[in-house]
């Protein structure tokens, strides 16, 4: 994915990859990501 | 005073002060110096428009090879990038150390804290689920999102 931030045009991680180093990190701020990420893809789902 | 091709990162990146975040000067001057580099970490989540919470730095993980890092090396000196040491509660001080960020320096130190006078940066040479860097993320279809920068993605319908 890309994004533009003032001029710049960005290269961003995809969800999985995000998924999967927050997953290896292990810290209580990526688990919270991790269960925002979670909530989200139920909402997707179900809307 | 240059360094470290060995600085010992002890501070934890969640326990640091606020520091203001000018992400556009950032990836500006990482642009200006052609850094090949993919955005994950918070920013990225905010760019997906995944969670609420603020974001206090940008984390970045670049391409690995030595040409990138002699340009990212730059764009670092450029900024006036200091490596984060230590950050005690305790008398309220951030120890950093200068660096020439030659490639070494981000060899040996796969997970790098900085300071900038645009904000923290954290540079990740080897992201833990993603071992072998850049080449093994991925890019993924676009899904849209805003927060509370000023993101706006390119691929995304506004």
């Amino acid at each position: 994915m890309r994004a533009r931030l003032g001029k710049v045009d960005l290269a961003i991680s995809g969800v999985p990859d995000l998924i999967r180093m927050k997953q290896a990190s292990g810290r209580a701020k990526d688990r919270e990501d991790l269960r925002a990420m979670e909530a989200q893809r139920r909402d997707t789902v179900t809307s | 005073m240059s360094p470290p091709s060995q600085a010992r990162v002890t501070a934890d990146p969640d326990e640091l002060p606020p520091f203001p975040l000018d992400p556009e000067r950032l990836v500006e001057v990482l642009a200006r110096h052609a850094v090949d580099y993919i955005l994950v970490g918070g920013s990225a989540l905010i760019v997906h428009g995944i969670g609420s919470r603020e974001t206090y730095d940008l984390d970045i993980v670049p391409s690995a090879v030595d040409d990138n890092l002699e340009r990212l090396g730059g764009a670092l000196r450029e900024l006036g990038a200091k490596v984060v040491t230590h950050w005690s509660a305790d008398d309220d001080e951030l120890h950093v150390d200068e660096s020439t960020f030659e490639p070494a320096v981000f060899r040996d130190n796969p997970f790098l804290h900085l300071v900038t006078p645009a904000g923290r940066l954290d540079v990740i040479l080897r992201p833990g689920g993603a071992d072998g860097g850049l080449t093994n993320l991925r890019p993924v279809r676009c899904v849209p999102g805003w927060g509370r920068l000023t993101w706006r993605s390119a691929a995304c319908p506004t």
